[in-house]
């Protein structure tokens, strides 16, 4: 029967990953992984490390979940640390938060992020308040996945950006990575921090590839980074925005304007510092983003830097491009136009730079 | 029907769960029996109809599919080949007026409660004639014309609604009847639960139809689901639970008139669970590791169109020359559709933010 | 209501006179009585004043150019008031408030004298203005109010350049640098100012004969020179110059020492006379030695008060705190280092210290590491003065806790040399009288034949 050989293969793997993850800090050879891979990784180096790590999920084991996140990693892990749930989100969130209480590491995926909100819940009233209506009694150290985004043709239920929801809710932190170095990075922070944890995966970005060091580390959660410098104008992305943004700035430079270009990284704690420093040197601000514009994380950024010393420094309105004021349609071209493309950031800091706004 | 309905219902309430049709989808062979009630109840045009729209399912999904490798078709889809006499035996007993909310495999669905392939082609390749006028697309097809309330994306999310699409009805004393689609998967999420409780103590006219197709996605229901059926489920919220072969064109359509007439009459909702199986896999990025090949093909000989074909081939409904007509003239609907669809102007990028509030 | 100034005869038989310096600036607030021009006639050089209270406003840039007697040469808003007449170079700059802007001949016809014998009014929807409570809105960035407020730039003068006649960084800017140029020597005013890479300066004092510039020290702008200047009594005109990343003049990253010599000079090009004096305090006293070798500068003395790069330490506790401080409180335990007495120092020194940090694109802590890095000096002045074919003075405290007065040992005898022995870092704020009087001393001594 095949259970032999298979079950020498997958020792065979385990045995030379962890030799990868050893011999992590001897080769700095630079290698390149997609963003989904980096994220298994970050799980599968996360569960070799620490026993209690574990991941909840719906068809995430034999099926590799619905993106080929956590792939093979039942084979390596079995079902017990791998579990597929019922599609049961409210619950089996739930679920997740009482291991998490009483000294479980779990990991749990949404199949799509728009599918959270049967399990807000859990997730608002319990994990992100039991420690603080405990008095520090008790921590959550959960971390959840949310696939999101749109681009996939998934439509109005499948697609959304729903992160600016959960930033709102203190208790819970929130990080939207936008590299594979990132991606990888931050789950293991995530995974290492005591609190609750909400981890935004843009499902455009799974398949990107990019450098990603071997072995544990870990990206600090609550700082942004800065992607390109500019004088001219801040750019401030998250996720995939960062890199239609970037290939904004690229085109824009040709025109002679330089545009500086920060990843947010995390929408909770918010870096207000990086971009305040940035406005002042640029003088203007456009915060891109796929959230739907109207009460998403662009009114944040835009009131913390009214609010903050960098409002002396502006020298041009502060513009948000985000989603449009809809749900997400089917139709291509629609679904397209409906969150900001490179052109639209080009034309708007074109705008911005040229005195029209 | 009345008295055998009687002491079925009695044994249903009894054992919680109550067998129709006469076979058991793991023993696909079947013998002569005498003619099940529903072929009188249903007018021999009406058997042929319900023949033409299995066809039409089947070849609906099929040229999606085909559609969808050609680049027409935008996303993701999920195909209920192999489920079609579970979607037709169903809404034969429907009149048009009655509702229905459907899931994401809802294709079958939508065509057995009377859509036009056409509106549905041109929603597929995201047209300003599709039923969502583009913005919905595969999982969100709708016809409120035939009282088709739509699929749904979410997983157990139609199942509430019908309840108040029902309580609805209750109100404004309407005798039309809610059936509510959902697969096995469904049945874990508290809306599953809470739906069935308050159709119950509010009594309200509700057919919960379970398309129990083995998986949720790669989860088989024996891994996901505490009991062995979904129907079983019934008994707790004080309804009939029956299952049937879903892919027994009769079995299915005996349950659905009893549970329907149940709710007219106004005794309350029912659930069936109707036990298939998608040959396809759980959408176009499937896979399939989680089953093997001797499944697949062990329902593929179970193919619910062959079988109703033949039975009511051997029951005089229908000719040989009959089914060939069938299948030519789905044929010409499937080409015309397309081309209809393909025809159909896209939307305006101009409108994208319309139809978000009624205006 | 506005009252025009002009040019008055104040003399029998003058038809022509010049202005040979304002006492104002563009938007200083005057009061009737007050001297604000100084007047000069084939006879005499008299003072002229104001007519009425107000804001002053388009006052005639040129200097020393024949006037017709009766030529308006400014107006004054009376208070609440804003926009001028008169001497606009465009209409469109006039600042009315919508309501009362004609747009009928009949509604013309209602308005006083005086308003009709105003300029063509502006279109009837001019955006540059909003509705409101009448009172003159100008539509403005937050960088160009807040450059406006720091250099005194009333912005109902300016004409915005951005959308709906919004103003700009740059229209302040811009305005700026044409006032700068205007005040300054007679004939500077007439000579191109360059683009780009020049630092911001600003005349710090009109006058009369070859000027003088002054480099301010490390993490100080133009503006800490006004306490001395005020002290000094010089006849000359001054040019306070922002060191890079100091005060009005950005930089984008921390300049070296050379890239900061170079840029002042490219400004002194572009701002002053071929003749000048320089002076310098601290670092700004090592740009300014460095400058008396610079092939484009030509300076005529060097006056240099307790200049860096004579020597290789540097107190770096003092750099990095006081290049950190972004408080007063902050700031308080670094000032005890400067002077023997901080109450010399006075709120207003803290106060322009803290705020022009606020400008600091590359950070004064970068710029601290740049220059003085691990508590030492990157750069060396000493060869400066071998040879230095001017006359050359170096002023400093015997207290100095910040660089070490031992550093002026074995300097060339050509350079004089002037140690306090009970001051320190700031002499010129601690003994201000004593150090101007070397300084004249040294600029007279120094002066063309
Ligand atoms: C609330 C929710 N959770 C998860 C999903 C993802 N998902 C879509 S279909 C599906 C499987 C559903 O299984 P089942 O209800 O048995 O229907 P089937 O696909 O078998 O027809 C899953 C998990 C979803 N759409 N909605
Ligand atoms: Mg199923």
């Amino acid at each position: 029967m095949s259970t032999p050989i298979e079950a020498t293969a997958i020792l065979q793997r385990r045995r030379s990953s962890v030799e990868d993850t050893r011999s992590s800090g001897l080769s700095p050879e630079p290698r390149e992984l997609s963003y989904a891979q980096a994220i298994q990784e970050a799980m599968a180096i996360a569960m070799e490390r620490d026993e209690r790590v574990f991941l909840m999920g719906e068809d995430i084991g034999v099926y590799g979940g619905a993106f080929q996140v956590t792939g093979d990693l039942v084979h390596r892990f079995g079902a017990d640390r791998v579990m597929d749930t019922p599609i049961s989100e409210l619950g089996s969130a739930g679920v997740a938060i009482g291991a998490a209480l009483t000294g479980l590491r779990p990991i749990f995926e949404f199949q799509f992020s728009d599918f959270s909100a049967l399990a807000m819940e859990q997730i608002v009233n319990q994990a992100a308040k039991l420690r603080f209506m405990l008095g520090g009694a008790v921590s959550v150290p959960l971390v959840m996945r949310f696939p999101s985004g749109s681009g996939t043709g998934a439509a109005a239920q499948h697609s959304q950006s729903l992160e600016a929801w959960f930033a709102h809710v203190p208790g819970l932190k929130v990080v939207q990575p936008a590299t594979p170095h990132d991606a990888k990075g931050c789950l293991l922070a995530a995974i290492a921090d005591p609190d609750p944890v909400m981890i935004f995966e843009h499902k455009l970005l799974y398949k990107m590839k990019g450098e990603v060091p071997e072995g544990h580390y870990t990206v600090p959660l609550g700082k942004a980074r800065l992607c390109r410098p500019g004088r001219d104008v801040t750019i401030v992305a998250t996720s995939i925005m960062v890199h239609r943004s970037l290939a904004a700035a690229e085109e824009l430079s040709r025109e002679g304007i330089e545009a500086e270009v920060i990843d947010l990284r995390s929408l909770r704690p918010l870096d207000r510092d990086t971009l305040t420093q940035s406005v002042k040197r640029t003088h203007r601000l456009v915060c891109v983003y796929e959230g739907v514009k109207t009460l998403g994380i662009g009114a944040e950024l835009s009131a913390s830097i009214a609010e903050s010393d960098a409002f002396d420094y502006l020298d041009a309105p502060i513009l948000r491009l985000g989603g449009a004021e809809c749900p997400i349609p089917y139709n291509p071209e629609l679904e397209k136009a409906a969150v900001p493309q490179t052109p639209t950031i080009i034309a708007a800091v074109r705008d911005l730079i040229g005195g029209r706004l | 029907m009345g008295l055998e309905d009687v002491t079925l219902r009695e044994k249903s309430v009894a054992s919680g769960v109550r067998q129709l049709g006469r076979a058991r989808p793991q023993n696909p062979s079947r013998d002569a029996v005498s003619m099940p009630s529903v072929y009188r109840r249903l007018s021999a045009e009406s058997l042929r109809q319900a023949l033409r729209k299995m066809h039409l399912i089947r070849r609906f999904e099929e040229s999606a599919e085909d559609a969808y490798m050609r680049g027409l078709v935008h996303g993701t889809m999920h195909l209920s080949i192999g489920q079609e006499a579970s979607a037709v035996g169903i809404c034969a007993t429907l009149e048009p007026t009655d509702y229905m909310t459907s899931t994401h495999r809802g294709h079958g669905h939508s065509i057995a409660k009377g859509a036009q392939v056409a509106r549905m082609f041109a929603e597929f390749f995201g047209k300003e004639d599709g039923y969502c006028r583009g913005r919905g697309g595969s999982m969100h097809i709708a016809d409120v014309s035939t009282g088709n309330l739509g699929a749904n994306g979410i997983v157990g999310g139609g199942l509430p609604i019908a309840v108040g699409v029902a309580l609805s009805m209750k109100k404004q004393r309407r005798s039309c009847v809610v059936v509510s689609f959902f697969g096995d998967g469904a049945n874990n999420e508290g809306a599953f639960h809470e739906a069935l409780n308050m159709a119950s103590i509010w009594k309200l006219p509700v057919v919960f139809v379970c398309e129990n197709n083995g998986y949720g996605m790669s989860t088989s229901t024996e891994r996901s689901t505490a009991v062995k059926d979904v129907a079983e489920r019934a008994c707790a919220y004080s309804m009939p639970g029956i299952v049937v072969d879903g892919n027994d064109f009769a079995a299915v359509a005996q349950a659905a008139f009893d549970a329907v007439e149940r709710a007219r009459r106004g005794d309350g909702p029912s659930l069936i669970e109707s036990k298939t199986y998608r040959i396809r896999g759980h959408s176009r990025s499937d896979r399939n590791r989680y089953r093997t090949k001797e499944e697949i093909e062990a329902w593929l000989a179970r193919d619910p169109i062959v079988a109703f074909e033949r039975e009511l081939a051997r029951l005089g409904f229908v000719s040989k020359s009959g089914i060939e007509a069938i299948r030519t003239d789905v044929e010409c609907e499937i080409a015309e559709a397309i081309a209809f669809a393909k025809a159909s102007p896209a939307p305006s990028v101009e409108e994208l933010t319309r139809y978000v509030y009624s205006d | 209501m506005a009252t025009e100034v002009i040019l008055p005869r104040v003399d029998m038989d003058m038809t022509e006179g010049r202005i040979s310096r304002w006492y104002v600036e563009e938007g200083a607030s005057v009061t009737k009585g007050q001297p604000i021009f100084e007047i000069e006639t084939e006879k005499a050089a008299m003072e002229v004043e104001a007519p009425a209270s107000g804001v002053i406003r388009d006052l005639a840039t040129a200097l020393e150019m024949k006037l017709p007697v009766g030529s308006v040469i400014a107006w004054i808003d009376a208070a609440g008031e804003s926009g001028g007449k008169g001497m606009r170079s465009s209409t469109e700059d006039r600042a009315e408030t919508k309501a009362k802007t004609p747009t009928t001949p009949d509604e013309t016809a209602q308005y006083s004298i005086e308003e009709q014998s105003a300029p063509p009014p502006m279109q009837a929807d001019h955006p540059a203005q909003l509705e409101g409570d009448g009172s003159a809105f100008r539509r403005a960035t937050p960088l160009a109010r807040h450059l406006a407020r720091e250099h005194d730039v009333d912005l109902s003068s300016l004409e915005g350049s951005g959308p709906k006649g919004r103003i700009q960084a740059t229209d302040v800017e811009r305005s700026r640098a044409k006032a700068d140029a205007a005040k300054a020597m007679p004939d500077r005013a007439a000579r191109a100012k360059p683009s780009g890479a020049v630092l911001h300066c600003r005349w710090l004092r009109q006058g009369e004969g070859v000027p003088l510039v002054m480099i301010h020290g490390f993490g100080a702008d133009l503006n800490a020179w006004r306490l001395f200047l005020a002290a000094a009594r010089l006849g000359s005109p001054v040019l306070g110059i922002d060191l890079p990343g100091h005060g009005g003049s950005a930089a984008r990253k921390a300049p070296s020492f050379d890239a900061m010599v170079a840029q002042v000079a490219a400004t002194l090009r572009a701002e002053c006379s071929d003749a000048l004096h320089l002076a310098g305090h601290s670092l700004g006293g090592a740009v300014a030695a460095a400058l008396s070798r610079h092939e484009e500068t030509k300076p005529l003395s060097l006056f240099l008060i307790a200049p860096a790069g004579l020597g290789r330490e540097i107190n770096g506790e003092f750099i990095s705190g006081f290049a950190r401080a972004q408080s007063a409180a902050e700031l308080a335990p670094f000032l005890p280092m400067l002077v023997s007495d901080p109450s010399v120092l006075g709120s207003s020194f803290i106060k322009a210290t803290l705020r022009q940090r606020n400008g600091l694109d590359a950070g004064l802590e970068n710029l601290g590491a740049t220059l003085f890095p691990g508590a030492t000096q990157a750069f060396s002045i000493r060869s400066v003065f071998e040879g230095l074919p001017i006359p050359a003075k170096i002023v400093l405290g015997g207290q100095d806790q910040i660089i070490p007065p031992r550093y002026t040992s074995g300097l060339p005898g050509n350079v004089a040399i002037h140690a306090f022995p009970a001051l320190g870092h700031m002499p010129h704020v601690e003994a201000p009288d004593a150090v101007a009087r070397l300084l004249r001393e040294l600029m007279q001594s120094a002066a063309p034949k």
